[in-house]
Parts: C-alpha cells; structure tokens; sequence
C-alpha cells in the first residue's frame, strides 16, 4: 500500500515536472540557477577561508542601492549601473588593508547599510512605480525574479558565468596561494594586491548575477553553506571547492524544483535546502571522525 | 581541476544552447493547474510578451477586482493574482460577453474566480490594452 501510494505520487510529481518544463521560463530558471550557483560556490571557499563571509550580504545591499538609482534613471539594462558600481565597492572593501582608518568590518557594515538606506530612500522619494512595497520585497527576497528572465539575461548570465570559471581556472594557483598566505606571497615577489583585485572584480559580478536568484538579503548564503558544507568532510582545498560546486548546484536544482512544485518563493526554498545539505554534511563530518 | 574546469564550461555552454530547443504548446493554457510560483511567472510572460499569445485560449484563477475610470466612464474589470511572497500582484484584465450584465452577473469584490476565454487587445485614448475576452467565469 505504501509504495502503490507512494508510486502515484512519485509519477505524478514527474508529471508536473513534465508539465512545467513546457514553459520556456522555467528552462531559463534552471540554467540561470544553475550557473549562479556554480559560480557562487567556486568563490565562497576563498571568501570563507579568507574570512570575508559577510561580504556578499554587503556587496548585494550595495547592488541594491544601485539598482534603486537605476530604476529611477529608468535604465532599461540596469547590469550597466549595478555591475560597475558594485565592482567599484568590492575592490574598495578587498583591498583596503588593516592601515585604513575605517578597519574592514567596520567598512563593510558602513557600505552595507549606507546602500540600503540611501537606495530606500531613492525608491520612495522618485519612484514612479505604482508597486513600490513589490518592488522592493522583490530585490531584497529574489520573489519570482528568476522565473520572470528573458533569453537575454540567461544569455548574459551564461557568458559571465563562463568569464567566472575561466578566470578561476586561470588564477587557480594564485587565488589558492592569497587564500592561504597573502602575505608569503607578497614577500616573494608576487603581487597580491592584483590578484586581491580579480577576486574582488569576480566576486562582484557573482553578487550581480545572484541578485536575480536568491535576491539581496540571502545572497550570503548561496556563497558560505556549499562551501561551509563541503569543509565538514573534505580537508583540501581542491577537495572542499569540487565538493562545494557539487553541492551548490544540487541544492539549486533542488530548490528551484521544490519551488516551483510546491509554490514557495524561489529564493528561501533554495537556502532551505542549503541548510539541510550542511547539517546532512554536518553529521557526515562526525561520523567520519 | 582542469579537467572539473572543463567539463564545468562546456556544460554552460551546452545548457545555454539548449535553450533554444523549447516547445511551443499549442492549444489551451491552464494555469488552473499550475503552483503559484508557475502562474506567476507565466503570468509575467503574458504581460511582457503579450503580442505572442494573441489568439491563445487561457484559462486561470485569481480574485476579482473592478475599476471604474472616470474619463472613459467605463469599469475595467480585472482577475489579480499574487507571487509565492505575497509582495507581488499582477492583474489581467478581462471582458465578459455580452450575455453578463454589471454588475448583477458578476462577482463580488476580491472573490476568488475562475475565468476562460480567448487573450485579445483593444485601442483606448491611443494606447494598446490587452485583455481575456471571457465565455465561462466561476466564483
């Protein structure tokens, strides 16, 4: 009885899948998700390891401030103002060492809720929009973003993604070596700073990108759980990167699945899944000693 | 790692490709019988390409709001569905045939409905609207 039950249920959540996969918006959901959270998770062992979790939430309120400048400019391509802007703050905040007058943390939280505030403040005082309240839950919780694309954004989407990868793959050595020593590596001729730089470019870029996934508050957790996860059981870096971008696009997959089955928002289903992967990994870890 | 690498760009760029292969269905859209997360989406879709589903026989839930605008001295009647965080509403407008009468024959405000018929567009004050021109309504 159980499995007949279960059997029916199992063919008829296949045949939704079916259903729904007629719909081109929901192809562009899962390539989308899928390369965000690829990219995501290849830079979230570096951000973890160098201790620049809370980045990512800053970096994305910084987005938001520039997406609420935008809106009001009526750009219709908004990535022009959002992707340099957002590059712009990055750098600042990887690059400004402990010399600063304003240390990182203190930077970071500065940048964070400035951009909040003041893009608020913008999309109240010249917003022409008649669903201001939507607009803003939108950018701030992802909504339905993901599942409203066009083939041009997953276009756009799919060439940054494989400009991420490439410039990973590039700087692998490297990005492993300011992971771990950046000050070894200064003494030794190599100039850090740049490569500091090229993190700080990508990591903008991923921020951009994940906006339209998870949205601005939980951005943060597309980058730390894989990577978090990956580290209960795997020791190496290359170990714990592999294993992080494995589960960063299951968890995706599954999230946007979940989601679209059942009718949650997008978003806070994926970081669901996200914690139950860490916690799973979690208790891997301990059992494996 | 290379190789991971690898493998890792040419997958995006044979999903990327793929995403010209999509179907077109033919015949009725039921958003009836998809999760609200889809009906949004593809609610969006009808809204923003609203020229590629001219013709389309549509059939879909939602709650029922009426508008009366003052220059035209006319109600605009609307079915208004929300997205899965409840921040996001999006209306489609509809006309019922003629053998309804406003506002006897239509539903109470904000009352759940049930609508199909045929997704058309009309010229107003020199602007384009589009709208579901409805046979059969449920509440």
């Amino acid at each position: 009885m159980f499995f007949k039950c279960t059997g029916y249920k199992m063919s008829e959540i296949f045949n939704k899948l079916y259903l729904y996969f007629q719909f081109p918006f929901v192809y562009y959901a899962m390539i989308a998700g899928i390369l965000i959270a690829l990219c995501s998770s290849l830079l979230g062992v570096t951000l973890v390891l160098k201790r620049f979790s809370f980045i990512g939430d800053g970096l994305s309120h910084v987005a938001f401030g520039a997406i609420a400048i935008a809106a009001v400019m009526n750009l219709t391509n908004q990535l022009i103002l959002v992707l340099p802007v957002t590059i712009i703050c990055a750098i600042l905040l990887l690059s400004s060492g402990q010399n600063s007058k304003i240390k990182g943390d203190a930077a970071l939280a500065m940048i964070s809720v400035g951009s909040l505030a003041i893009g608020y403040l913008i999309l109240n005082l010249f917003s022409k929009s008649s669903n201001l309240a939507g607009d803003v839950c939108a950018a701030l919780f992802g909504s339905t973003s993901i599942l409203t694309l066009t083939i041009t954004d997953v276009w756009i989407c799919g060439i940054l993604s494989v400009l991420v990868v490439v410039i990973f793959l590039l700087f692998y050595h490297k990005i492993f070596a300011v992971t771990f020593d950046e000050d070894f590596m200064t003494a030794t001729g190599v100039k850090a700073k740049t490569y500091n730089l090229i993190m700080a470019t990508i990591f903008a870029v991923v921020i951009v990108l994940a906006m339209n996934l998870v949205g601005a508050l939980l951005i943060s957790a597309l980058v730390i759980f894989p990577a978090l996860s990956a580290m209960r059981v795997f020791k190496s870096f290359r170990a714990v990167t592999i294993c992080a971008v494995i589960i960063s696009v299951i968890c995706a997959t599954l999230g946007i699945l979940i989601s679209i089955l059942a009718g949650t928002p997008v978003g806070s289903t994926i970081v669901a899944v996200d914690i139950v992967c860490f916690l799973i990994f979690s208790a891997a870890g301990k059992l494996k000693g | 790692m290379k190789k991971f690498a690898l493998i890792i760009i040419l997958m995006i760029l044979i999903t990327i490709l793929f995403t010209g292969c999509n179907k077109s269905s033919e015949g009725i859209i039921d958003l009836t019988i998809l999760s609200s997360t889809m009906v949004y989406g593809e609610i969006n879709n009808i809204m923003t390409t609203p020229e590629d589903y001219l013709g389309r026989r549509i059939r879909m839930n939602g709650n029922y709001y009426a508008l009366y605008y003052d220059v035209t001295d006319s109600f605009y009647h609307y079915a208004v569905i929300e997205d899965a965080t409840s921040c996001c509403q999006q209306g489609v407008e509809f006309i019922l045939s003629e053998n309804y009468a406003f506002p006897d024959d239509y539903p109470t405000e904000t009352s759940a409905i049930e609508i199909e018929g045929v997704f058309d567009k009309y010229e107003e004050l020199g602007e384009v609207y589009y709208f579901l021109a409805v046979d059969s309504i449920k509440f």
